[in-house]
């Protein structure tokens, strides 16, 4: 009865090792071999993020590949998800065992830098800079932190304004609301809660980071802010806040032209309501323009993009700034500062970036220019550029306010105005600015 | 009938076991137990603290919501988890054609992997192409589309019946196997003796299995209590903390704002009623000669 | 043998179809999910049946190298981890609950204990012990931490299966001349076998379905498994449905044929005599 047992165990032993052996020989899709101990070829450790096209995703690890073949260097090029990133760098960072470059959000340059752990590369920009075109003086601003930058811009996304052109024209509206309180009215009017049709998809999922950065887009075009104006001073309880939360609350409560659902919406749901034409408007990244352009021509033909409503005090955007960065504790800064200055080559560059437009927007404002974005669909992606707000407005972006939209406290907030009926939005800021006051003084 | 001690030879059989976990387990507990009296964050050295961490943890009252959420999901969970369990076994160990089938078909929600089959529940659970509010809906059991992970009730019903949905089979087949090491002649002998079926099932079947559901349950009661992914990915502990608990909060703190001080900290302080248990499962297994 | 009564049948034949529909429905809307296309995947109202069946999420997972490579991955660590824990687990839970020792009851709770740091924290000081030891990186550092999941639950189950093999069979043997490696071999091995089986497959699904230590250890494509590969097919907000139901089916399949093969030993009737 135990021979079973003897075979098994030693079929298993045999067949690991036999795997374990021919795992480590070629594949073809694996990185560099690693070992860098001979001290012959060095190896440099890439992390990108993982790209909604498969196509950048190829484009870049072949980029990375060919800079180690130029440069007499092994490349381990690693595309990761982004919610993968966090465990992964703090592991990282904990052991020593860093990637050379890596991708940073600018939340995430703001929280390593304010942590020690990033790289000064203002050179390197200048050195990009000089050689290629020059980028854009917002987006720069964002990863700035006493004067030196520490990520050098890469890519940038931006959230628009997704509309039915034929649910809109049905109604009797023959463009995108301008204004917030355009908005709301074309919402309560595109409204049918007996068909299950609402007008516009806010969701407020505790996970939802579209969420967080629709909310602050909106409370910052009426004035009011989620964070401080001179990094120590928290001023979210004002006039612009409250009249922001109002609003907001309006559209869910009264109005009801968001599906009460929405509250527990990730990111994802957003796009499902829009995608299933149970919302005519939404607010998102180009990833749903890009995924329906194949899947549902139909759909693509009939949505309309327009960038975002302006609130009393103009348009915010939120600006989502997207980075490559190097660790201090690389052993290779220099090669690294190469590979990333050969990424950003301009010509090649714009191929990767086209490949993944409308979603990834180009940091050379000259490569706005390109055809692919003047497209009707397109162009509203680039435009919103130049309004571009980053977390922490009114004050400069700092830590501390990607720690506070981290904690998602906006999003909680929110969720809990919702759900409770006689939480006042007066009151719910007056809580909101106590909160955010512990993580800025804790 | 075994009075002598049998040191060497027991130290022998449990030194391969011994040496894994004292090599791999010991060093990490002992750091992570330091860090906690710290105020560690992610790539700066740890100043110590002292008790800082517990300190505030105990003054904040998303704290000890969680501490209500974890004690409510991981009791109902295990309730459900044992009885369907239980039910599962005594199905399966009966006579029926296919028998081998079923037993692989109940046992697939096990075998895959969590995150599947969070994401497939999300997809069930949703408003927008869910199956569940169709259904609901059409049976006329509902009037209209219930946000699953909308609503904070709803919400922790809805992790519950997922890690419940999962868990099953584990107790089921855990359950299962010390059926089947009840030796068919007690109950022969039993029913010669003319016992009845409820009869049968208190006296023989229950006691037989009670050590190994006792343990299977201990085991799921552990797991369930640091149960992270499911939460995690349904509802990241919203809507408004209605399914935070300790586990998920831990990581908030932990990995998205970088605290490990505070986080580890989160994670002792689930120690102790996991120790009781543990104390109290092994005592009763181990004084039962 | 058993009384098969009308009733009895009855009661157990609901009960199962019952079971069946509620642990089968969710998986039913997995396969149903996969064949269907994306567009039918985002209607309003759901489908029961695709409209249109469509095997291109199976023919981009199969034709994706990097899949099939997952999936081997996974086989191989979670065999090797599986087995390996099942037979120094089986050693010590026979210590444990056949023989006295001196500290029996401090061991025996200091297995468990591995379990009080929940792997959301562990996983730092654990990835920094295989960065350390050079294995970083590799599916040979997730078969040295993985264990640490597998160990303490094996013993313990095969604790409690030794334990209700009567003691009375084992003194038996004894007396009439056998040693104890041969009691072990010859009688409690086979009475244990449904037990070894039970925790074998469940080690091995602990090891298949794991997440969060394959995410910080292993960053190499080639050495991905299969949970890593499933979770990328999520990019941001864009769930790729078809193919990640469909890639879960493909990942359930290796599973259940484990499950198929141990299931043989999870056969009752093991009787030797009873104790008369």
């Amino acid at each position: 009865m135990t021979s079973w047992m003897k075979k098994t165990v030693t079929l298993g032993l045999l067949a690991a090792l036999a795997a374990g052996c021919s795992s480590g020989s070629g594949n073809g899709e694996s990185a560099g071999t690693g070992a860098t101990d001979n001290g012959k070829k060095p190896t440099l450790t890439f992390w990108m993020k993982k790209q909604l096209f498969e196509e950048q995703n190829k484009l870049i690890a072949e980029r990375a590949k060919q800079f180690g073949e130029a440069n007499n260097v092994n490349v381990d090029v690693e595309i990761i998800a982004y919610e993968d990133f966090y465990p992964k760098w703090t592991a990282a960072i904990e052991s020593g065992d860093v990637p050379d470059v890596s991708f940073f959000g600018y939340q995430e340059i703001g929280q390593f830098y304010g942590r020690g752990v990033l790289e000064d590369v203002t050179d390197l920009i200048g050195e990009v800079e000089s050689k290629g075109s020059s980028i854009s003086d917002n987006i720069k601003q964002a990863v700035t932190f006493e004067d030196k930058q520490y990520g050098v811009p890469f890519w940038s996304e931006t959230q628009v304004l997704y509309y039915r052109k034929d649910l809109l024209e049905q109604a009797g509206f023959t463009a995108p609301p301008t204004t917030w309180d355009e908005l709301r009215e074309m919402a309560k009017t595109l409204t049918d809660t007996g068909k299950g049709q609402y007008g516009i998809g806010m969701g407020y999922g505790k996970g939802n980071s579209d969420a967080e950065f629709l909310t602050r887009g909106i409370i910052w075009s009426y004035g009011g802010s989620v964070d401080t104006e001179d990094g120590k001073t928290v001023i979210v309880d004002s006039p612009g806040t409250v009249a922001a939360t109002s609003f907001i609350r309006d559209i869910f409560l009264t109005d009801k032209s968001t599906p009460p659902s929405a509250l527990g919406w990730d990111d994802s749901g957003n796009n499902k309501a829009y995608l299933s034409g149970q919302a005519a408007m939404i607010f998102n990244t180009g990833s749903i323009l890009a995924t329906i352009k194949d899947d549902n021509p139909d759909l693509y033909e009939k949505t309309g993009i327009a960038p975002y409503p302006a609130g009393p005090e103009g348009v915010f955007i939120p600006g989502i700034s997207n980075s490559l960065g190097i660790f201090k504790q690389s052993q290779n800064k220099d090669l690294a500062k190469q590979l990333i200055a050969y990424l950003l080559d301009k010509e090649w560059y714009n191929s990767w970036i086209v490949e993944g437009a409308p979603l990834t927007v180009p940091v050379y404002p000259e490569l706005t220019k390109e055809a692919v974005w003047q497209d009707e669909k397109n162009k509203a992606f680039v435009d919103s550029v130049d309004d571009f707000y980053f977390l922490g407005y009114p004050g400069p972006y700092n830590p501390k306010a990607g720690e506070v939209f981290n904690l998602r406290i906006v999003n909680d907030m929110f969720q809990k105005l919702m759900l409770e009926q006689e939480y006042t939005p007066e009151a719910a800021v007056k809580d909101l600015q106590s909160k955010i006051q512990d993580v800025y003084n804790p | 009938m075994k009075t002598k001690l049998d040191n060497k030879l027991a130290y022998l059989l449990m030194s391969p076991v011994l040496i894994y976990l004292l090599a791999v387990m010991v060093l990490p507990f002992g750091w992570a137990l330091y860090l906690s009296f710290t105020d560690k964050v992610v790539g700066m050295p740890a100043r110590f603290t002292g008790l800082t961490n517990y300190i505030e943890l105990m003054r904040d009252s998303i704290f000890w919501k969680a501490v209500w959420n974890t004690i409510v999901f991981t009791g109902v969970a295990v309730f459900f988890k044992t009885v369907f369990g239980m039910i599962m076994a005594l199905v399966l160990n009966e006579k029926i054609v296919c028998r081998n089938l079923f037993r692989v078909l109940l046992f697939l929600p096990w075998t895959i992997p969590t995150i599947v089959s969070v994401f497939t529940w999300q997809w069930i659970y949703s408003d927008v192409g869910g199956v569940l509010n169709h259904i609901l809906l059409q049976l006329k059991l509902i009037g209209q589309p219930m946000g699953w992970l909308a609503q904070p009730d709803l919400a922790m019903i809805s992790v519950i019946l997922v890690n419940v949905w999962r868990g099953i089979p584990f107790m089921g087949i855990a359950i299962l196997a010390g059926l089947q090491t009840i030796s068919r002649d007690m109950y022969e002998a039993a029913m010669l003796d003319g016992a009845g079926a409820i009869k049968r099932f208190w006296f023989i079947t229950l006691p037989s299995v009670k050590e190994v559901a006792i343990l299977a349950g201990v085991m799921t009661t552990i797991w369930t209590l640091n149960d992270f992914e499911i939460i995690w990915l349904l509802t990241r502990g919203g809507p408004s903390n209605a399914t935070q608990v300790l586990s998920t909060l831990s990581y908030t703190i932990g990995f998205l704002n970088m605290s490990l001080g505070k986080a580890i900290a989160i994670a002792i302080l689930t120690m102790p009623p996991l120790i009781m248990l543990i104390n109290y499962v092994t005592k009763r297994s181990l004084s039962r000669e | 043998m058993e009384n098969n009564s009308l009733g009895k049948q009855i009661v157990v034949y609901t009960t199962l179809a019952f079971m069946l529909l509620c642990a089968l429905f969710p998986l039913y809307w997995m396969l149903n999910t996969s064949f269907k296309s994306t567009g039918e995947i985002y209607r309003l109202t759901p489908t029961f049946w695709p409209e249109a069946f469509s095997w291109d999420a199976y023919a981009k997972l199969l034709n994706e190298k990097g899949f099939m490579i997952n999936i081997r991955n996974s086989l191989v660590v979670s065999l090797t981890v599986s087995l390996f824990s099942i037979a120094v687990s089986m050693l010590a839970a026979y210590a444990i609950s056949k023989l006295k020792f001196r500290g029996r009851s401090l061991i025996s709770k200091g297995i468990l204990y591995a379990y009080l740091m929940p792997r959301a924290v562990l996983f730092i000081p654990l990835y920094m012990l295989v960065s350390a030891i050079g294995i970083s990186n590799s599916i040979y550092g997730l078969m040295l931490i993985y264990p640490t999941i597998t160990i303490p639950y094996a013993t313990w189950m095969l604790i409690s299966y030794f334990k209700s093999i009567p003691v009375e069979i084992e003194e038996a043997a004894m007396i009439d001349g056998c040693s104890r490696a041969r009691t072990l071999r010859s009688i409690i091995f086979p009475l244990a076998a449904p037990g070894l089986a039970a925790t074998f497959i469940f080690a091995f699904t602990l090891c298949w379905s794991e997440y969060l230590y394959a995410l910080v250890i292993v960053t190499k494509t080639a050495d991905k498994t299969i949970t890593l590969g499933l979770s990328e097919m999520i990019v941001g907000d864009v769930f790729a449905w078809g193919p990640l139901m469909g890639g879960s089916i493909i990942a359930s399949i290796p599973v259940i044929i484990m499950y198929l093969f141990t299931s043989k030993y999870m056969v009752s009737g093991m009787t030797v005599g009873g104790v008369k």
